[in-house]
């Protein structure tokens, strides 16, 4: 066998290689073309906010006492002191056995003594209306801890459906989401919610409802899905949710790829895919625009959170830290290195 | 390992028939490996490795490229109660001023507990001191912190976890503080007044920890979840 001819079959073994890759680039290419389709009609939070601030631009300047004032630590606090304001007088217990009915709620007469028994509202026949503050979800808190701030806000937004009662029991009986929950500030609110009316109707409609949203303390969204992208099961949810501060953590740290033995799920956003864009100065305030990480170096991954083992028990333990594909050319490269070696020393001999 | 010591000679012997020809196509010879019987285990084996090699290039699902987007500046104060729920002020049946109480409402709301802060309305009137106070919120359920040495690093903690408190402040008076404001390069604290709703009142933080002090250093808070921020789109799916 001449030695022109075995060198040959190495490099065949090469060529087949990259003529592999070629054809994998054009059949990728054909099965994912680029999406033409108009965006279906989904909420997603909006990409700026207008606060209704109404933090008044005069400072006061008030006299300078020493220390704490013990007596006035523990003296009655009631200034009325505003002349103009109208004498307001609310409804005071009454006298009778009459029971007291305050917007459909019925008051328990409170005296010194007498302990305060929070009244739920009567759902109604054949429905359970999640009323903010008066769903009896398990407490999660210590009375005798001071919470520290938390990184995570999960905020639900129900209504009667049967999508809503469903949802809000996954946060009671499924671990993850219990977990999720005790791990962040969690609110619920319906559409008739005075806070919701006042600050979140705008931007999350009540026919989006229900709506989970699971953002970081800022309000930057990690997971939103309202309506029909919230899933049937709870783990679908648990899935999405840990898709999503993937995605999160990815954007944060400059679109540093995942890699790895870990099977990336979809996620609620994969209908959101918007057409390839650009920022200019023009789209950001002050002109300034995010860039990447530079701290990113070449062969960084994106690791599995270890923040807290909340997202932790992802199935993230790759040996080593390189998906299939790459693997797989590693290896045909050493293999064909191996070989190539080989002929050379043959050849020596 | 001897006898595979020459592979290549193998697989070269076993298309010797075309030796006289031209010669062949490299990926001839890897077609050959696996149709001749005489070819040794060890080369059979590398190319059945390689091939398999080869056909799992690529099957890994298409990588998804996200960008963050520019955050919104962060909404002063922390606890932005919007002005149509602010509680003014009212007089009680002993004509006082419900100060406290009114305060208690403010706090409520800010922390989307509309419902409990309606029955303490109903409920409660005139005025209040603090161990009344928090007897009266022991009974009702509520875990609260509180500080009664005018402590700043607990409106720290207010403010940082966007609860606010209610607190001493001005003479005989009760207002909620709802956290610091940044401006200037000053830090103030942001006042709700029940009895000016509408408008959140700034003073400069150490002059407000002093006055605080000397008003009787008392700050309360529900260690309840806050209300949740405003959210924004933080990233996107790019292709």
């Amino acid at each position: 066998m001449t030695e022109s001819v075995k060198i040959q079959l190495s490099w065949g073994l090469l060529a087949l290689a990259a003529i592999h890759a070629v054809i994998l680039g054009f059949v990728m290419f054909a099965a994912h073309p680029p999406s033409h389709e108009p965006l279906r009609e989904q909420w997603m939070p909006p990409q700026s906010l207008n606060y209704g601030t109404s933090v008044q631009s005069r400072v006061d300047r008030l006299e300078t006492p020493a220390s704490v004032n013990l007596n006035a630590q523990h003296e009655i606090k009631r200034a009325g002191g505003c002349p103009t304001c109208p004498q307001a007088r609310y409804p005071s217990i009454p006298q009778s056995n009459q029971p007291l009915y305050i917007n459909g709620e019925r008051v328990v007469h409170i005296g010194p003594t007498v302990p305060i028994r929070p009244v739920a509202p009567a759902p109604p026949v054949n429905d359970v209306i999640p009323a903010a503050g008066s769903m009896t979800m398990p407490a999660v808190t210590s009375v005798a801890d001071q919470p520290t701030k938390k990184k995570y806000q999960v905020l639900l937004f129900l209504d009667r459906s049967e999508k809503s009662i469903q949802m809000a029991q996954w946060f009671t009986d499924d671990a993850q989401l219990l977990q999720l929950r005790a791990a962040s500030d969690f609110q619920v609110y319906s559409a008739d919610n005075a806070l919701y009316r006042a600050r979140f109707a705008a931007i999350v409609p009540a026919n989006q409802f229900p709506v989970i949203l699971f953002q970081d303390a800022t309000g930057g969204h990690i997971h939103a899905a309202g309506r029909n992208m919230i899933p049937d099961t709870a783990a679908e949810l648990w899935a999405d949710i840990a898709a999503g501060e993937l995605l999160y953590r990815q954007a944060k740290s400059g679109d540093v790829q995942m890699s790895g033995a870990i099977k990336s799920k979809g996620y609620s956003w994969d209908d959101q895919i918007s057409p390839t864009m650009s920022l200019s100065s023009a789209d950001c305030p002050d002109g300034q625009c995010p860039s990447a990480d530079t701290s990113w170096r070449p062969l960084d991954r994106l690791r599995p959170n270890r923040d807290g083992g909340l997202f932790d028990n992802l199935p993230a333990k790759a040996f080593v830290w390189a998906n299939g594909s790459e693997l797989a050319t590693v290896g045909l490269m050493a293999l064909a290195a191996c070989l190539l070696f080989y002929i050379l020393m043959k050849r020596g001999q | 390992m001897l006898g595979c010591a020459d592979p290549l000679s193998s697989l070269w012997r076993a298309s010797s028939c075309r030796r006289s020809q031209a010669p062949v196509a490299p990926l001839t010879f890897i077609l050959h490996a696996f149709v001749t019987p005489r070819m040794c285990p060890l080369m059979s084996r590398c190319l059945i490795i390689s091939c398999l090699l080869l056909a799992m290039i690529g099957c890994d699902s298409q990588p998804v490229h996200v960008r963050a987007l520019p955050a919104p500046p962060t909404e002063q104060p922390p606890v932005n109660l919007p002005a149509s729920l602010h509680q003014r002020n009212w007089v009680g049946p002993r004509g006082e001023g419900s100060c406290v109480h009114a305060s208690i409402v403010n706090h409520s709301r800010g922390l989307n507990l509309y419902e409990f802060g309606e029955r303490w309305r109903a409920t409660y009137s005139d005025g209040e001191y603090d161990s009344r106070l928090r007897s009266r919120l022991d009974a009702a359920g509520i875990d609260y912190a509180f500080t009664l040495k005018a402590d700043p690093r607990f409106l720290d903690w207010c403010s940082m976890t966007n609860r606010g408190a209610i607190l001493w402040w001005k003479p005989s008076h009760c207002c909620a503080f709802e956290g610091w404001v940044d401006r200037d390069g000053q830090q103030y604290a942001a006042i709700l007044d029940n009895n000016s709703p509408g408008r959140f009142e700034l003073t400069p933080r150490e002059q407000f920890i002093r006055l605080w002090a000397g008003y009787g250093g008392f700050a309360l808070s529900f260690t309840s979840d806050p209300a949740g921020a405003l959210p924004y789109q933080s990233y996107e799916v790019i292709q």
